[in-house]
């Protein structure tokens, strides 16, 4: 049943990226060892509060192929752990950003009028502010929890959601099915989310998927500022920034997680151009 | 016909590999323009009439797409050059004039711009001021009043008539040999079709350049061409002087779509045709027409090219004239 | 087919469906106010099929979609049995006049499949259970010449006439009284097009369906209208009975559009009206104020001409134009 997916025609054009292929492939990989880091790690122990002074500091080995940090942990571990982390932060970023964004576009493309007028003005004052000193400004004001640190991410990121949607919407709602549908005698609602949003799920799904990557990298650019998840969490861009401090002596404690962020961005980046292609090429 | 063909194609074949398998889009083309003539290639949508235009004019090419056969123009082949080799061709001896004037010109330059970039293109010796001058005499003499305000203009400030006559104009200003022309006016109203029509006919005859006409209306052959090749499914399935074709249509396809045309004459509804055009990664055996024919038969099979009169030739082994 | 005499001058069995009454739609653009209809007025009969026919710019589609309600007049009012439904209509109403669009393309939604399009309107109108829905739908596939089995089908696995058939039953699906059919055949091959113009003409009859047919196509008109209507720039330049229109175009705007048409035929070409094609143009028209629209294109206006726009007058019970120096005194003049 699922070989099938290899037959259909979604997967032929995904596939005439090889690239696309590899970054799915290397996605799988990462998913993988994230849900299951309690069972593939060696030192799951290690990803909270665990300190072993006798251990501190050693650069990688057969018993620790990363390495140890400052106060005796395993960097493999922590970065696998690091990892569940970043693709929690990813999805509940967006996961609350796309659908308030997308919602608020569709209403503003299609109503048209005050909607409009009032929802892409907020839109372009967000758009306006530099993404980093936004959630920087709003973790400045609130207190520094992991729950704050998402929210001002999703709140930096719904704004590029309504501006996609609302220009694809301008475009849809003078098309022939819309129309239709209109002397049909449709109600909004039903056009809004049963005509026209379908239409969009594909460039939405897409965005989704590059964004998840650069979500993941801006919060490990907020963690290395010191604004992200709070200590002892295993967080990537908190292990790069700690582990910046001890340069040029300990270069296994930043240069793993930081490779870590590289691919995880670099994986939701093909993926996100492979459906690209996928979606792209008409139907 | 004219003794010296100055556009060739000959037995042309495109396959195009698909997700449903491989596409045969065209199979085994063959036709020429005579110096000066003006053919029609005509056929409905997917018989692979604006397919041969392209590969005609070297805008044909992806991976997944093998073109065989060989296409000549004044005797050099053109499927074998590089794209540098076509720069030479293509806006000097073989232009293009497309269906939707709005797509094809660009909305970001003046038409000044473009037509200037086009003689210069064609003749590097000329000078800007030259080129604007040309620009300016080639736009009033397809009598546009004030060429010196179009010139000024973007394409998306005037009129699509205009564009067209624009088109039109940049295609033969560097007087190619041949022009193809793919639904010249038909994204245009009626009027604005037929004046195009008229400036096409009128300026092709003045620079003495040959005309490939692609088109799916029948009428538009009809006032325009002086010999059709008529498309279906990859194959030309008749050839005839245009009179003679709606005279005395012999491919039982030709005749079908000449019924299908509703008339002006008021006789009632037209006929269509029964069945589907054919699947092109599994096409029918043989005549690709059999299966929707009236007068289809066992012995149909593949018919050759034959020329029951002179100048008159048609893919199928009955002749229906009668 | 009912012939146009009876329709100007009408008998009681053949009432007025749809009344017209001066209806106006101005746009802005910029600075300007662009009327794309100035003034129409038009009775619509039931059981006829009325042709709107005009270039872009004609306002033919705006027409159309003043009479589907989903644009509103500047002025000017819509009756439907003598009921105004200029600014508001009710659900009901709203069943009443169904559409038929151009682009086989963009017609249905490409992420719903035939049940879910065909669904709707019947949902919307009717309180049929969701099996007597799914039941309806794959009567209206039958009815449209589309196999049942494509229920489940995407609208990209169907050809270009087998969309059209499926927004054709779209518009079935309410039993309305009204189609108004706005360019049904323009994107489809002359070969698909004649089934889907045969298709009309039947379910026409079997449902007692009045079309408003919106196209720029002549000769399709010449075949299927009992009654034609040419627009210009918003205004109704010519009016009359398919067949006298077709034999006696009095507009000269009208003479131009029929000598443009490309014909496939000696006959045809025979009953174009002669046309001297002038083959100067400007890049933009100029205005013509209170003028006839039609002014600054045509090659034989008279002093006259420029004085207020040309009211229609009445050159046969069934065959009205708007020009001031129409072609018949001229062809009579020669004669």
């Amino acid at each position: 049943m699922i070989l099938g997916i290899f037959k259909s025609r979604a997967w032929y054009r995904y596939s005439s990226e090889p690239l696309a292929v590899f970054g799915l492939g290397l996605l799988f990989v990462i998913v993988f060892l994230a849900v299951l880091a309690p069972v593939l790690t060696p030192y799951p122990n290690h990803a909270g509060r665990f300190v072993d002074f006798g251990n501190t500091s050693r650069p990688p080995s057969l018993q620790h192929w990363f390495g140890t940090d400052l106060v005796g942990r395993d960097v493999l571990t922590r970065v696998v752990y690091g990892y569940r982390i970043s693709l929690v932060i990813g999805f509940v970023v967006l996961g609350l950003a796309a659908p308030l964004g997308v919602t608020l576009g569709l209403v503003a493309g299609y109503m048209g009028g005050r909607f409009d007028t009032v929802i892409m003005r907020i839109t372009d004052v967000f758009l306006a502010i530099p993404a980093l000193v936004l959630a920087m400004a709003v973790l400045g004001v609130l207190e520094r929890t992991l729950i704050n640190g998402l929210l001002a991410l999703a709140v930096l990121w719904w704004p590029w959601y309504t501006r996609m949607v609302y220009n694809q919407t301008r475009a849809l709602r003078h098309e022939e099915f819309v129309v239709a549908a209109r002397v049909v005698g449709a109600s909004h609602l039903h056009i809004l989310f049963r005509e026209i949003l379908p239409n969009l799920l594909p460039s939405v799904l897409t965005k989704f998927t590059l964004d998840l990557g650069f979500v993941i990298l801006v919060a490990s650019a907020l963690s290395f500022l010191g604004l992200g998840v709070e200590p002892p969490t295993p967080d990537l861009g908190s292990m790069v920034a700690e582990g910046a401090t001890y340069q040029p002596d300990m270069w296994w404690l930043p240069v793993f997680p930081g490779l870590a962020i590289l691919l995880v961005v670099l994986a939701f980046n093909l993926v996100g151009d492979g459906l690209r292609s996928m979606f792209g090429e008409g139907r | 016909m004219n003794a010296d063909p100055i556009l060739t194609v000959e037995d042309l074949h495109l396959r195009i590999r698909q997700f449903e398998g491989e596409a045969h889009i065209l199979n085994g083309v063959s036709l020429h323009l005579g110096a000066g003539e003006r053919v029609a290639l005509v056929g409905e949508s997917g018989c692979g009439k604006s397919s041969t235009a392209l590969i005609a004019m070297g805008l044909m090419n992806g991976g997944n797409m093998s073109i065989d056969g060989r296409v000549t123009l004044e005797g050099t082949d053109l499927l074998g050059l590089g794209e540098r080799g076509w720069r030479n061709v293509r806006g000097r001896q073989i232009s293009m004039v497309f269906q939707d004037p709005g797509a094809a010109l660009n909305p970001v330059f003046t038409v000044g711009d473009q037509l200037v970039t086009a003689i210069r293109r064609g003749d590097p010796g000329t000078s800007r001021a030259e080129a604007h001058e040309r620009a300016a005499e080639a736009l009033r003499h397809v009598h546009i009043v004030d060429a010196e305000r179009v010139l000024a203009s973007y394409p998306f400030q005037l009129s699509g008539g205009l564009n067209q006559r624009i088109l039109i104009t940049m295609a033969l200003v560097n007087r190619p040999r041949v022009v193809v022309a793919d639904e010249p006016g038909s994204a245009l109203d009626v009027t604005v079709q037929e004046q195009t029509l008229r400036l096409m006919k009128a300026l092709t005859d003045e620079v003495g350049a040959a005309v490939l006409l692609i088109t799916h209306n029948l009428g538009v052959v009809r006032t325009f061409a002086q010999r059709v090749y008529v498309m279906y499914s990859g194959t030309i399935v008749e050839e005839a002087e245009t009179a003679r074709l709606f005279e005395a249509p012999r491919h039982p396809y030709t005749q079908a779509l000449l019924a299908a045309v509703p008339r002006l004459t008021g006789e009632g509804l037209p006929q269509p045709i029964p069945g589907q055009v054919p699947d092109y990664t599994d096409p029918p055996v043989g005549c690709r027409f059999q299966p929707r024919c009236p007068h289809a038969r066992a012995a149909c099979g593949n018919p050759p090219f034959a020329e029951p009169e002179p100048g008159h030739r048609v893919r199928c082994v009955l002749d229906f004239s009668g | 087919m009912t012939s146009v005499a009876e329709s100007l001058v009408p008998p009681a069995e053949d009432p007025v469906l749809i009344r017209i009454e001066d209806l106006r739609r101005d746009f802005t653009v910029g600075s300007r106010t662009v009327s794309a209809l100035a003034g129409v007025s038009l009775d619509i009969r039931r059981g006829q099929t009325v042709a709107v026919v005009g270039e872009s710019g004609s306002g033919k589609t705006t027409l159309g979609n003043q009479i589907l309600g989903i644009d509103r007049p500047t002025s000017g009012r819509i009756l439907f049995e003598g009921r105004e439904i200029t600014a508001t209509r009710d659900t009901d109403m709203r069943r009443r006049i169904q559409v038929v669009q151009q682009s086989p393309y963009t017609t249905l939604n490409p992420k719903r499949n035939l049940r879910q399009i065909l669904e709707l309107p019947i949902a919307i109108h009717s309180d049929r259970s969701r099996r007597q829905r799914r039941d309806r739908v794959a009567e209206l596939l039958e009815i449209v010449g589309v196999s049942a089995d494509f229920m489940e089908r995407y609208p990209y696995t169907l050809s270009g006439g087998q969309r059209q058939r499926v927004a054709l039953a779209r518009a079935l699906a309410p039993e309305p009284d009204v189609i108004v059919l706005d360019e049904p055949t323009s994107s489809l091959d002359v070969s698909v097009q004649a089934r889907i113009l045969q298709l009309l003409v039947e379910l026409q009859a079997q449902y007692q369906l009045t079309y408003l047919f919106i196209t720029h196509d002549l000769s399709v008109v010449r075949n299927i209208a009992d009654e034609v209507v040419v627009l210009y720039r918003g205004y109704v330049v010519e009016r009359g009975a398919t067949a006298e229109l077709f034999s006696n175009p009095l507009h000269r705007y009208n003479a131009m559009l029929l000598s443009s048409i490309p014909v496939v035929s000696e006959p045809e070409e025979a009953l174009k009206p002669s046309w001297e094609w002038d083959g100067s143009v400007v890049g933009v028209e100029p205005s013509v104020g209170a003028a006839c629209p039609f002014l600054p294109r045509c090659p034989h206006a008279v002093a006259l001409c420029e004085q207020g726009v040309p009211p229609l007058v009445a050159e046969t019970p069934t065959h009205q134009h708007a020009c001031r120096n129409p072609r018949s005194s001229e062809s009579a003049h020669r004669e």
